[in-house]
């Protein structure tokens, strides 16, 4: 039954009858051609929508893309069509401020798409050379969002070169060798759509996968350390460093602080490599631009200069870096360095809300530190203890306006910090008072002190300031029953995790944002007569308790742990449980007896 | 220049914070033969904001071209040069645009001036009868301090304009209009009357309408004849088919704006504009008998004077058999075919006429939200009935989503209302049959279960976000099982049935309520 009920609401948009990535790399000298061929029915009304135009993209000074595309449609009379074909600058570089028209976009539009039709797509990436050095890698995902009858991924390799194989989930695996080449061959069976929804982990975290690499982890590190810190480094401008250092400080924060204020994210059609070889730190600071990369190396020399021996690490923030990187896998560069008790400290020029030095979204995630003699992949901390949202409230209860008036006061660490600073300097500051009253629950006019540059981490983050929360006062004659507000209301990303996590018809479950939220609620003013205190309910990840500390004061302690950031089965019906009783008003109802 | 660049940036930190300011703006437009020419150019400082360190201009490469003439940035000290090479670059664009093209002056500090000037040529065919636009004296949201538009060339004997607080004066063949403080957007048009625009934005529709249509198009006609349907009731299924089966796709701008493609090419790309669908749509009702015209119609018409920017919505009017008369907005997306959103006065163009729709009033959007509450078992089911503004918010909430995420949306739903419910099953309606009104019902949890005979809760309810200005009637109750005994505020009417217990909304409440229940 339960199996029926997921088959019934749990159906793709689409499925892949064929899903096929043959990768040429026989003759490296002249390149590499990657050809993927896809066979897809579309299956919803939202599946003719994302396949009514697909897209690839490639960077068109070392790469080419061949595409053949056709339509079959299943109604009669229809026949078949080919794609529209068209090729067009990549669309995210407007809003990303990347004047990089050399990030192509080839759109495929399919006319006429209805439900049921089949749609053929073959796309032939030939790749001149490899962006920086010759470090090939490539990974097959087995599963997607939508469901895959059949995958198959075929390597042809040349057998003096040494390869890479890193394998994740159930594959059939054979190969053999025909003219001195080595055709490995990968075969998928039957693979469930992985659902997209809030909450939910990535498809392709949880995906069957093979990564192969021409190179090892060590190998690519002490290649790419080459061309990203060591070439890049200049000596001829000393002068301008020591200035630099001699207004922002010599401390490896004040350093990465001043680089992330003061260079602008803008990026050009620059280099050999447009959006992989970064500038030397004296054209970064002569345009007063650069994206991470030329961020990372302005720190990197910054930080020599004062002293100081940090390294360039590589990473993917849009998905976990490949065990096997390559040249082509990582969107983002920043910098560590030891500190004297041997740790290593992260600096990220690019975020500028994150005091751990990257962001909480790449905890556990790999990257690869590059040095001279090569390192391996290494992976972010994930430690999430310090998380922590606390807000305390100190008012008095208006029983004519069910209101409670007075001060407040909000704090932030970890993974919360770096979400509500972003959100904070995401935003107009004459917007920022509306919403702050919106995240905490706050009825419209508040007094707020925002203490602290949201986008400044060396200022911390606190809120301050007075204001009023609806509570629920209901009178039966008998009794005074006064509903206090709990974290449900005055904290919205909890409540929020709340509304998508408590339907139970998943498992799999990511917290995007994990942390503790505390509230700390003292009222005065409290209605006359008898009180009745709710009993307190405590669970391991929720626990909420009232008590009556003087004879006109109320104080309410609630707490919820939204963590780790994937949940177990246990700790999943926890934290449900837990969720369902900040949702119930019986825990914070103290009932005044008359 | 570098070396000031790197020095005023070491120094950043002293710098002012200013907002950014225009100390010109202009804008020259001149018609030759049929081509357009503008000439675009602003002076600016820059201020804390740093809303000058990039201009981006959208345009069509299939009709228009556009060419930086001169991106300068100085230094408050006096020193000034051309950006870099790397610093211009075409996109492509967003708004409708198919590209931009973008200047960056990737080292302008607070204080630091720019000097920008592009030159565009237009060869679309929106111009035969004459310059039109509506030019706004604001640059990036900044009134500059001397702000000038010229118009020149061919045909400017036959234009006409509106806009307050502008100083005009003519020689030479050229128009300037010199904005002052007061100044509001120029509005500059060849139409002198609505029939003129009408004949111009539905000149190629109206020739096609009238044509032979094509066999698909009377295949289509007949898949809503079926069942013995009445005209009207084909009407409505023809917008349930259409919705179904075109995707509505973007005004290209900078495109023809009359421009549409043949009947054949809409039904086979399944894409159309508003225009298009408008134009599919009244084509299969007049192979289905009826009489059929495409209006042109907008609610935002600020002036007097005719110009196509305003005319944004196409409607159908259609005459059945025997004589009724409809209309419809067949490019109205997850609408209910027999409603046309217009919270204010809509106005259409029909036969050369400017005629006037009135507002939707109170009965066009209809509400009915019923909560079954079982305060033993701490359930709900909850079931909806919509109609107008309400239908359509509901089928834009739900149309496409899987069932998975149709219940997280709705658990996100009551907790944006601020009382979350936890949803464990629910039905829909179909939101793309356009011919009746949206229905939802949901099953869940609401809380804990708990063991007091007496105690307090606080009841879901749906917060709509309703404009204030949409009339409506709404009914909202919740029906309480497992209770002996309610207290509530004064906004809710209590009736005592035998083994439950009616809370009927009489003040349309707008946030969540706490009742006592007693067991």
């Amino acid at each position: 039954m339960v199996l029926l009920l997921m088959l019934v609401i749990s159906s793709p948009d689409a499925v892949y009858l064929e899903h096929k990535a043959v990768l040429d790399c026989s003759r490296p000298d002249s390149g590499y051609i990657e050809t993927t061929t896809e066979i897809i029915i579309p299956l919803t009304a939202r599946g003719v929508q994302r396949y009514a135009e697909i897209s690839a993209s490639y960077r068109n000074t070392w790469e080419s893309l061949e595409v053949t595309a056709s339509i079959s449609h299943w109604r009669s009379g229809r026949g078949d069509d080919q794609a529209i074909i068209s090729e067009h600058p990549h669309s995210s570089l407007l809003a990303d401020g990347r004047l990089e028209s050399t990030l192509r976009e080839v759109l495929i539009e399919f006319p006429g798409i209805e439900i049921g039709d089949t749609l053929k797509v073959s796309i032939s990436r030939h790749i001149r050379r490899l962006p920086m050095e010759d470090y090939y890698s490539y990974t097959f995902f087995a599963a997607s969002r939508d469901s895959i009858h059949r995958g198959v991924f075929r390597v042809l390799w040349p057998p003096s070169r040494g390869l890479q194989i890193h394998t994740e989930g159930e594959f059939e695996e054979w190969s053999y060798s025909l003219d001195n080449v080595e055709n490995i061959i990968w075969e998928s069976g039957p693979q469930c759509h992985v659902p997209l929804l809030p909450f939910s982990p990535d498809p392709a975290s949880i995906s069957p996968c093979i990564s192969i690499s021409s190179h090892n982890p060590s190998e690519v590190s002490s290649g790419l350390y080459r061309i990203l810190d060591e070439n890049c480094m200049v000596d001829s401008s000393q002068t301008i460093a020591d200035s630099i250092i001699s207004i922002a400080g010599d401390q490896p924060a004040d350093l990465c602080g001043w680089v992330s204020r003061e260079i602008e994210y803008l990026s050009g059609n620059l280099g050999d490599d447009p959006g992989y070889s970064p500038r030397n730190p004296v054209e970064t600071l002569e345009t007063h631009s650069g994206v991470c990369r030329d961020r990372a190396v302005l720190l990197l020399w910054l930080l020599r200069r004062a002293g100081h021996s940090p390294f360039a690490i590589l990473t993917s923030v849009s998905s976990n870096t490949s065990p096997l990187p390559g040249s082509r896998s990582f969107d983002h560069m920043l910098v560590a360095l030891e500190n004297s008790e041997g740790d290593t400290l992260f600096l990220d020029p690019t975020n500028r809300f994150s005091t751990e030095g990257y962001t909480y979204t790449l905890r556990g995630w790999r990257y690869l530190p590059l040095t001279s003699p090569g390192s391996p992949s290494a992976y972010f901390p994930d430690e999430s203890a310090g998380d922590l949202l606390s807000i305390i409230v100190e008012g008095s209860l208006d029983e004519s306006s069910t209101t409670i008036s007075g001060r407040f006061s909000v704090t932030f660490a970890g993974a919360a910090d770096e979400l509500f600073r972003s959100m904070l300097a995401g935003v107009e500051p004459s917007s920022r008072n509306a919403l702050i009253e919106r995240l905490f629950g706050i009825l419209p006019g508040a007094e707020l002190i925002v203490e602290g540059d949201p986008s400044a981490l060396d200022e911390p983050l606190l809120i301050r300031g007075t204001g009023y929360w609806k509570c629920a006062l209901a009178d039966n004659g008998d009794s005074l029953f006064l509903i206090i507000p709990g974290l449900e209301m005055l904290d919205l990303v909890s409540s929020r995790a709340a509304a998508f996590i408590l339907p139970e018809f998943r498992q799999d479950i990511y917290i995007e944002t994990p942390y503790t939220a505390r509230l700390s609620m003292l009222i005065t003013g409290i209605p006359s007569g008898i009180p009745v205190i709710p009993e307190a309910f405590e669970s391991p990840r929720y626990s909420i308790q009232i008590t009556q500390t003087a004879d006109n004061v109320l104080e309410m302690n609630e707490c919820i742990i939204l963590d780790p950031a994937v949940p177990d089965e246990n700790q999943l019906a926890d934290l449900r449980t837990g969720m369902l009783a900040s949702l119930s008003s019986s825990f914070r109802t103290v009932i005044f007896r008359q | 220049m570098k070396t000031i660049i790197i020095i005023s940036i070491i120094a950043a930190s002293a710098a002012f914070s200013a907002p950014s300011s225009i100390s010109y703006y202009s804008v020259a437009i001149s018609l030759h033969q049929d081509t357009l020419h503008k000439v675009i150019e602003v002076r600016g400082v820059q201020g804390a904001d740093r809303l000058l360190s990039r201009i981006s201009r959208g345009f069509n490469p299939q009709t228009q071209s556009v060419r930086l003439e001169r991106a300068v940035f100085g230094t408050p000290e006096g020193e000034s040069g051309p950006i870099p090479p790397w610093a211009v670059d075409t996109l492509t664009g967003t708004g409708g645009w198919q590209r931009a093209l973008v200047t960056a002056f990737p080292a302008l500090r607070e204080g630091m001036t720019i000097d920008y000037m592009i030159s565009v040529k237009d060869w679309s065919n929106n111009w035969d009868k004459g310059i039109w636009a509506v030019l706004s004296p604001f640059v990036k949201g900044i009134r500059p301090d001397t702000c000038i538009f010229s118009l020149g060339g061919d045909m400017l004997d036959d234009l006409h304009w509106e806009g307050t607080g502008y100083n005009v004066s003519a020689a030479g063949g050229i128009i300037e209009f010199t904005a002052s403080d007061s100044s509001d957007a120029l509005v500059v048009s060849p139409f002198r009357t609505f029939g003129e625009l009408e004949n111009f934005l539905l000149r190629d529709a109206s020739i096609i309408l009238d044509s032979a249509y094509p066999p698909d198009l009377r295949e289509a006609a007949l898949q809503v004849t079926s069942a013995g349907a009445d005209q009207y009731a084909q009407a409505v299924r023809a917008r349930s088919l259409l919705c179904n089966s075109i995707n509505p796709s973007p005004v290209v701008r900078g495109a023809d704006v009359y421009s549409v493609h043949t009947l054949q090419e809409i039904l086979d790309s399944r894409n159309g504009t508003p225009l298009e669908i408008a134009l599919a749509y009244a084509a299969m009702c007049r192979e289905l008998g009826m009489e059929a015209d495409i209006l042109p119609a907008g609610s935002a018409i600020s002036t007097v004077i005719p110009i196509p920017d305003e005319w944004t919505r196409i409607l159908v009017r259609i005459v059945s058999g025997d004589g009724y008369e409809y209309f419809m907005e067949p490019s109205a997306f997850l609408t209910s075919a027999s409603f046309i959103y217009r919270p204010d006065t809509l106005y259409y163009i029909t036969e050369g006429n400017f005629r006037i729709m009135p507002p939707n009033d109170n009965h066009d959007n209809r509400l009915t939200e019923e909560w079954c509450i079982d305060i033993i078992e701490s359930t709900f089911s909850l079931s909806i009935e919509s109609s107008g503004w309400y239908d359509l918010m509901l089928r834009r909430r739900f149309a496409g989503l899987s069932y998975q995420e149709q219940i997280l949306s709705v658990s996100q739903w009551s907790w944006i209302s601020g009382r979350t419910v936890i949803p464990d099953s629910l039905s829909i309606s179909d939101p793309f049959d356009l011919g009746s009104d949206m229905t939802l019902s949901v099953y869940g949890r609401l809380w804990l279960p708990s063991d007091a005979r007496t105690y307090a809760e606080i009841l879901p309810f749906l917060d709509w976000a309703k404009p204030q200005n949409i009339p409506d009637q709404v009914s909202r109750s919740w029906i309480l099982t497992g209770v002996t005994d309610l207290t509530a505020c004064d906004s809710y009417f209590i009736d005592f049935q035998d083994d439950l217990i009616v809370l009927i909304d009489t003040l349309t409440v707008t946030s969540s309520m706490p009742v006592i229940f007693t067991r």
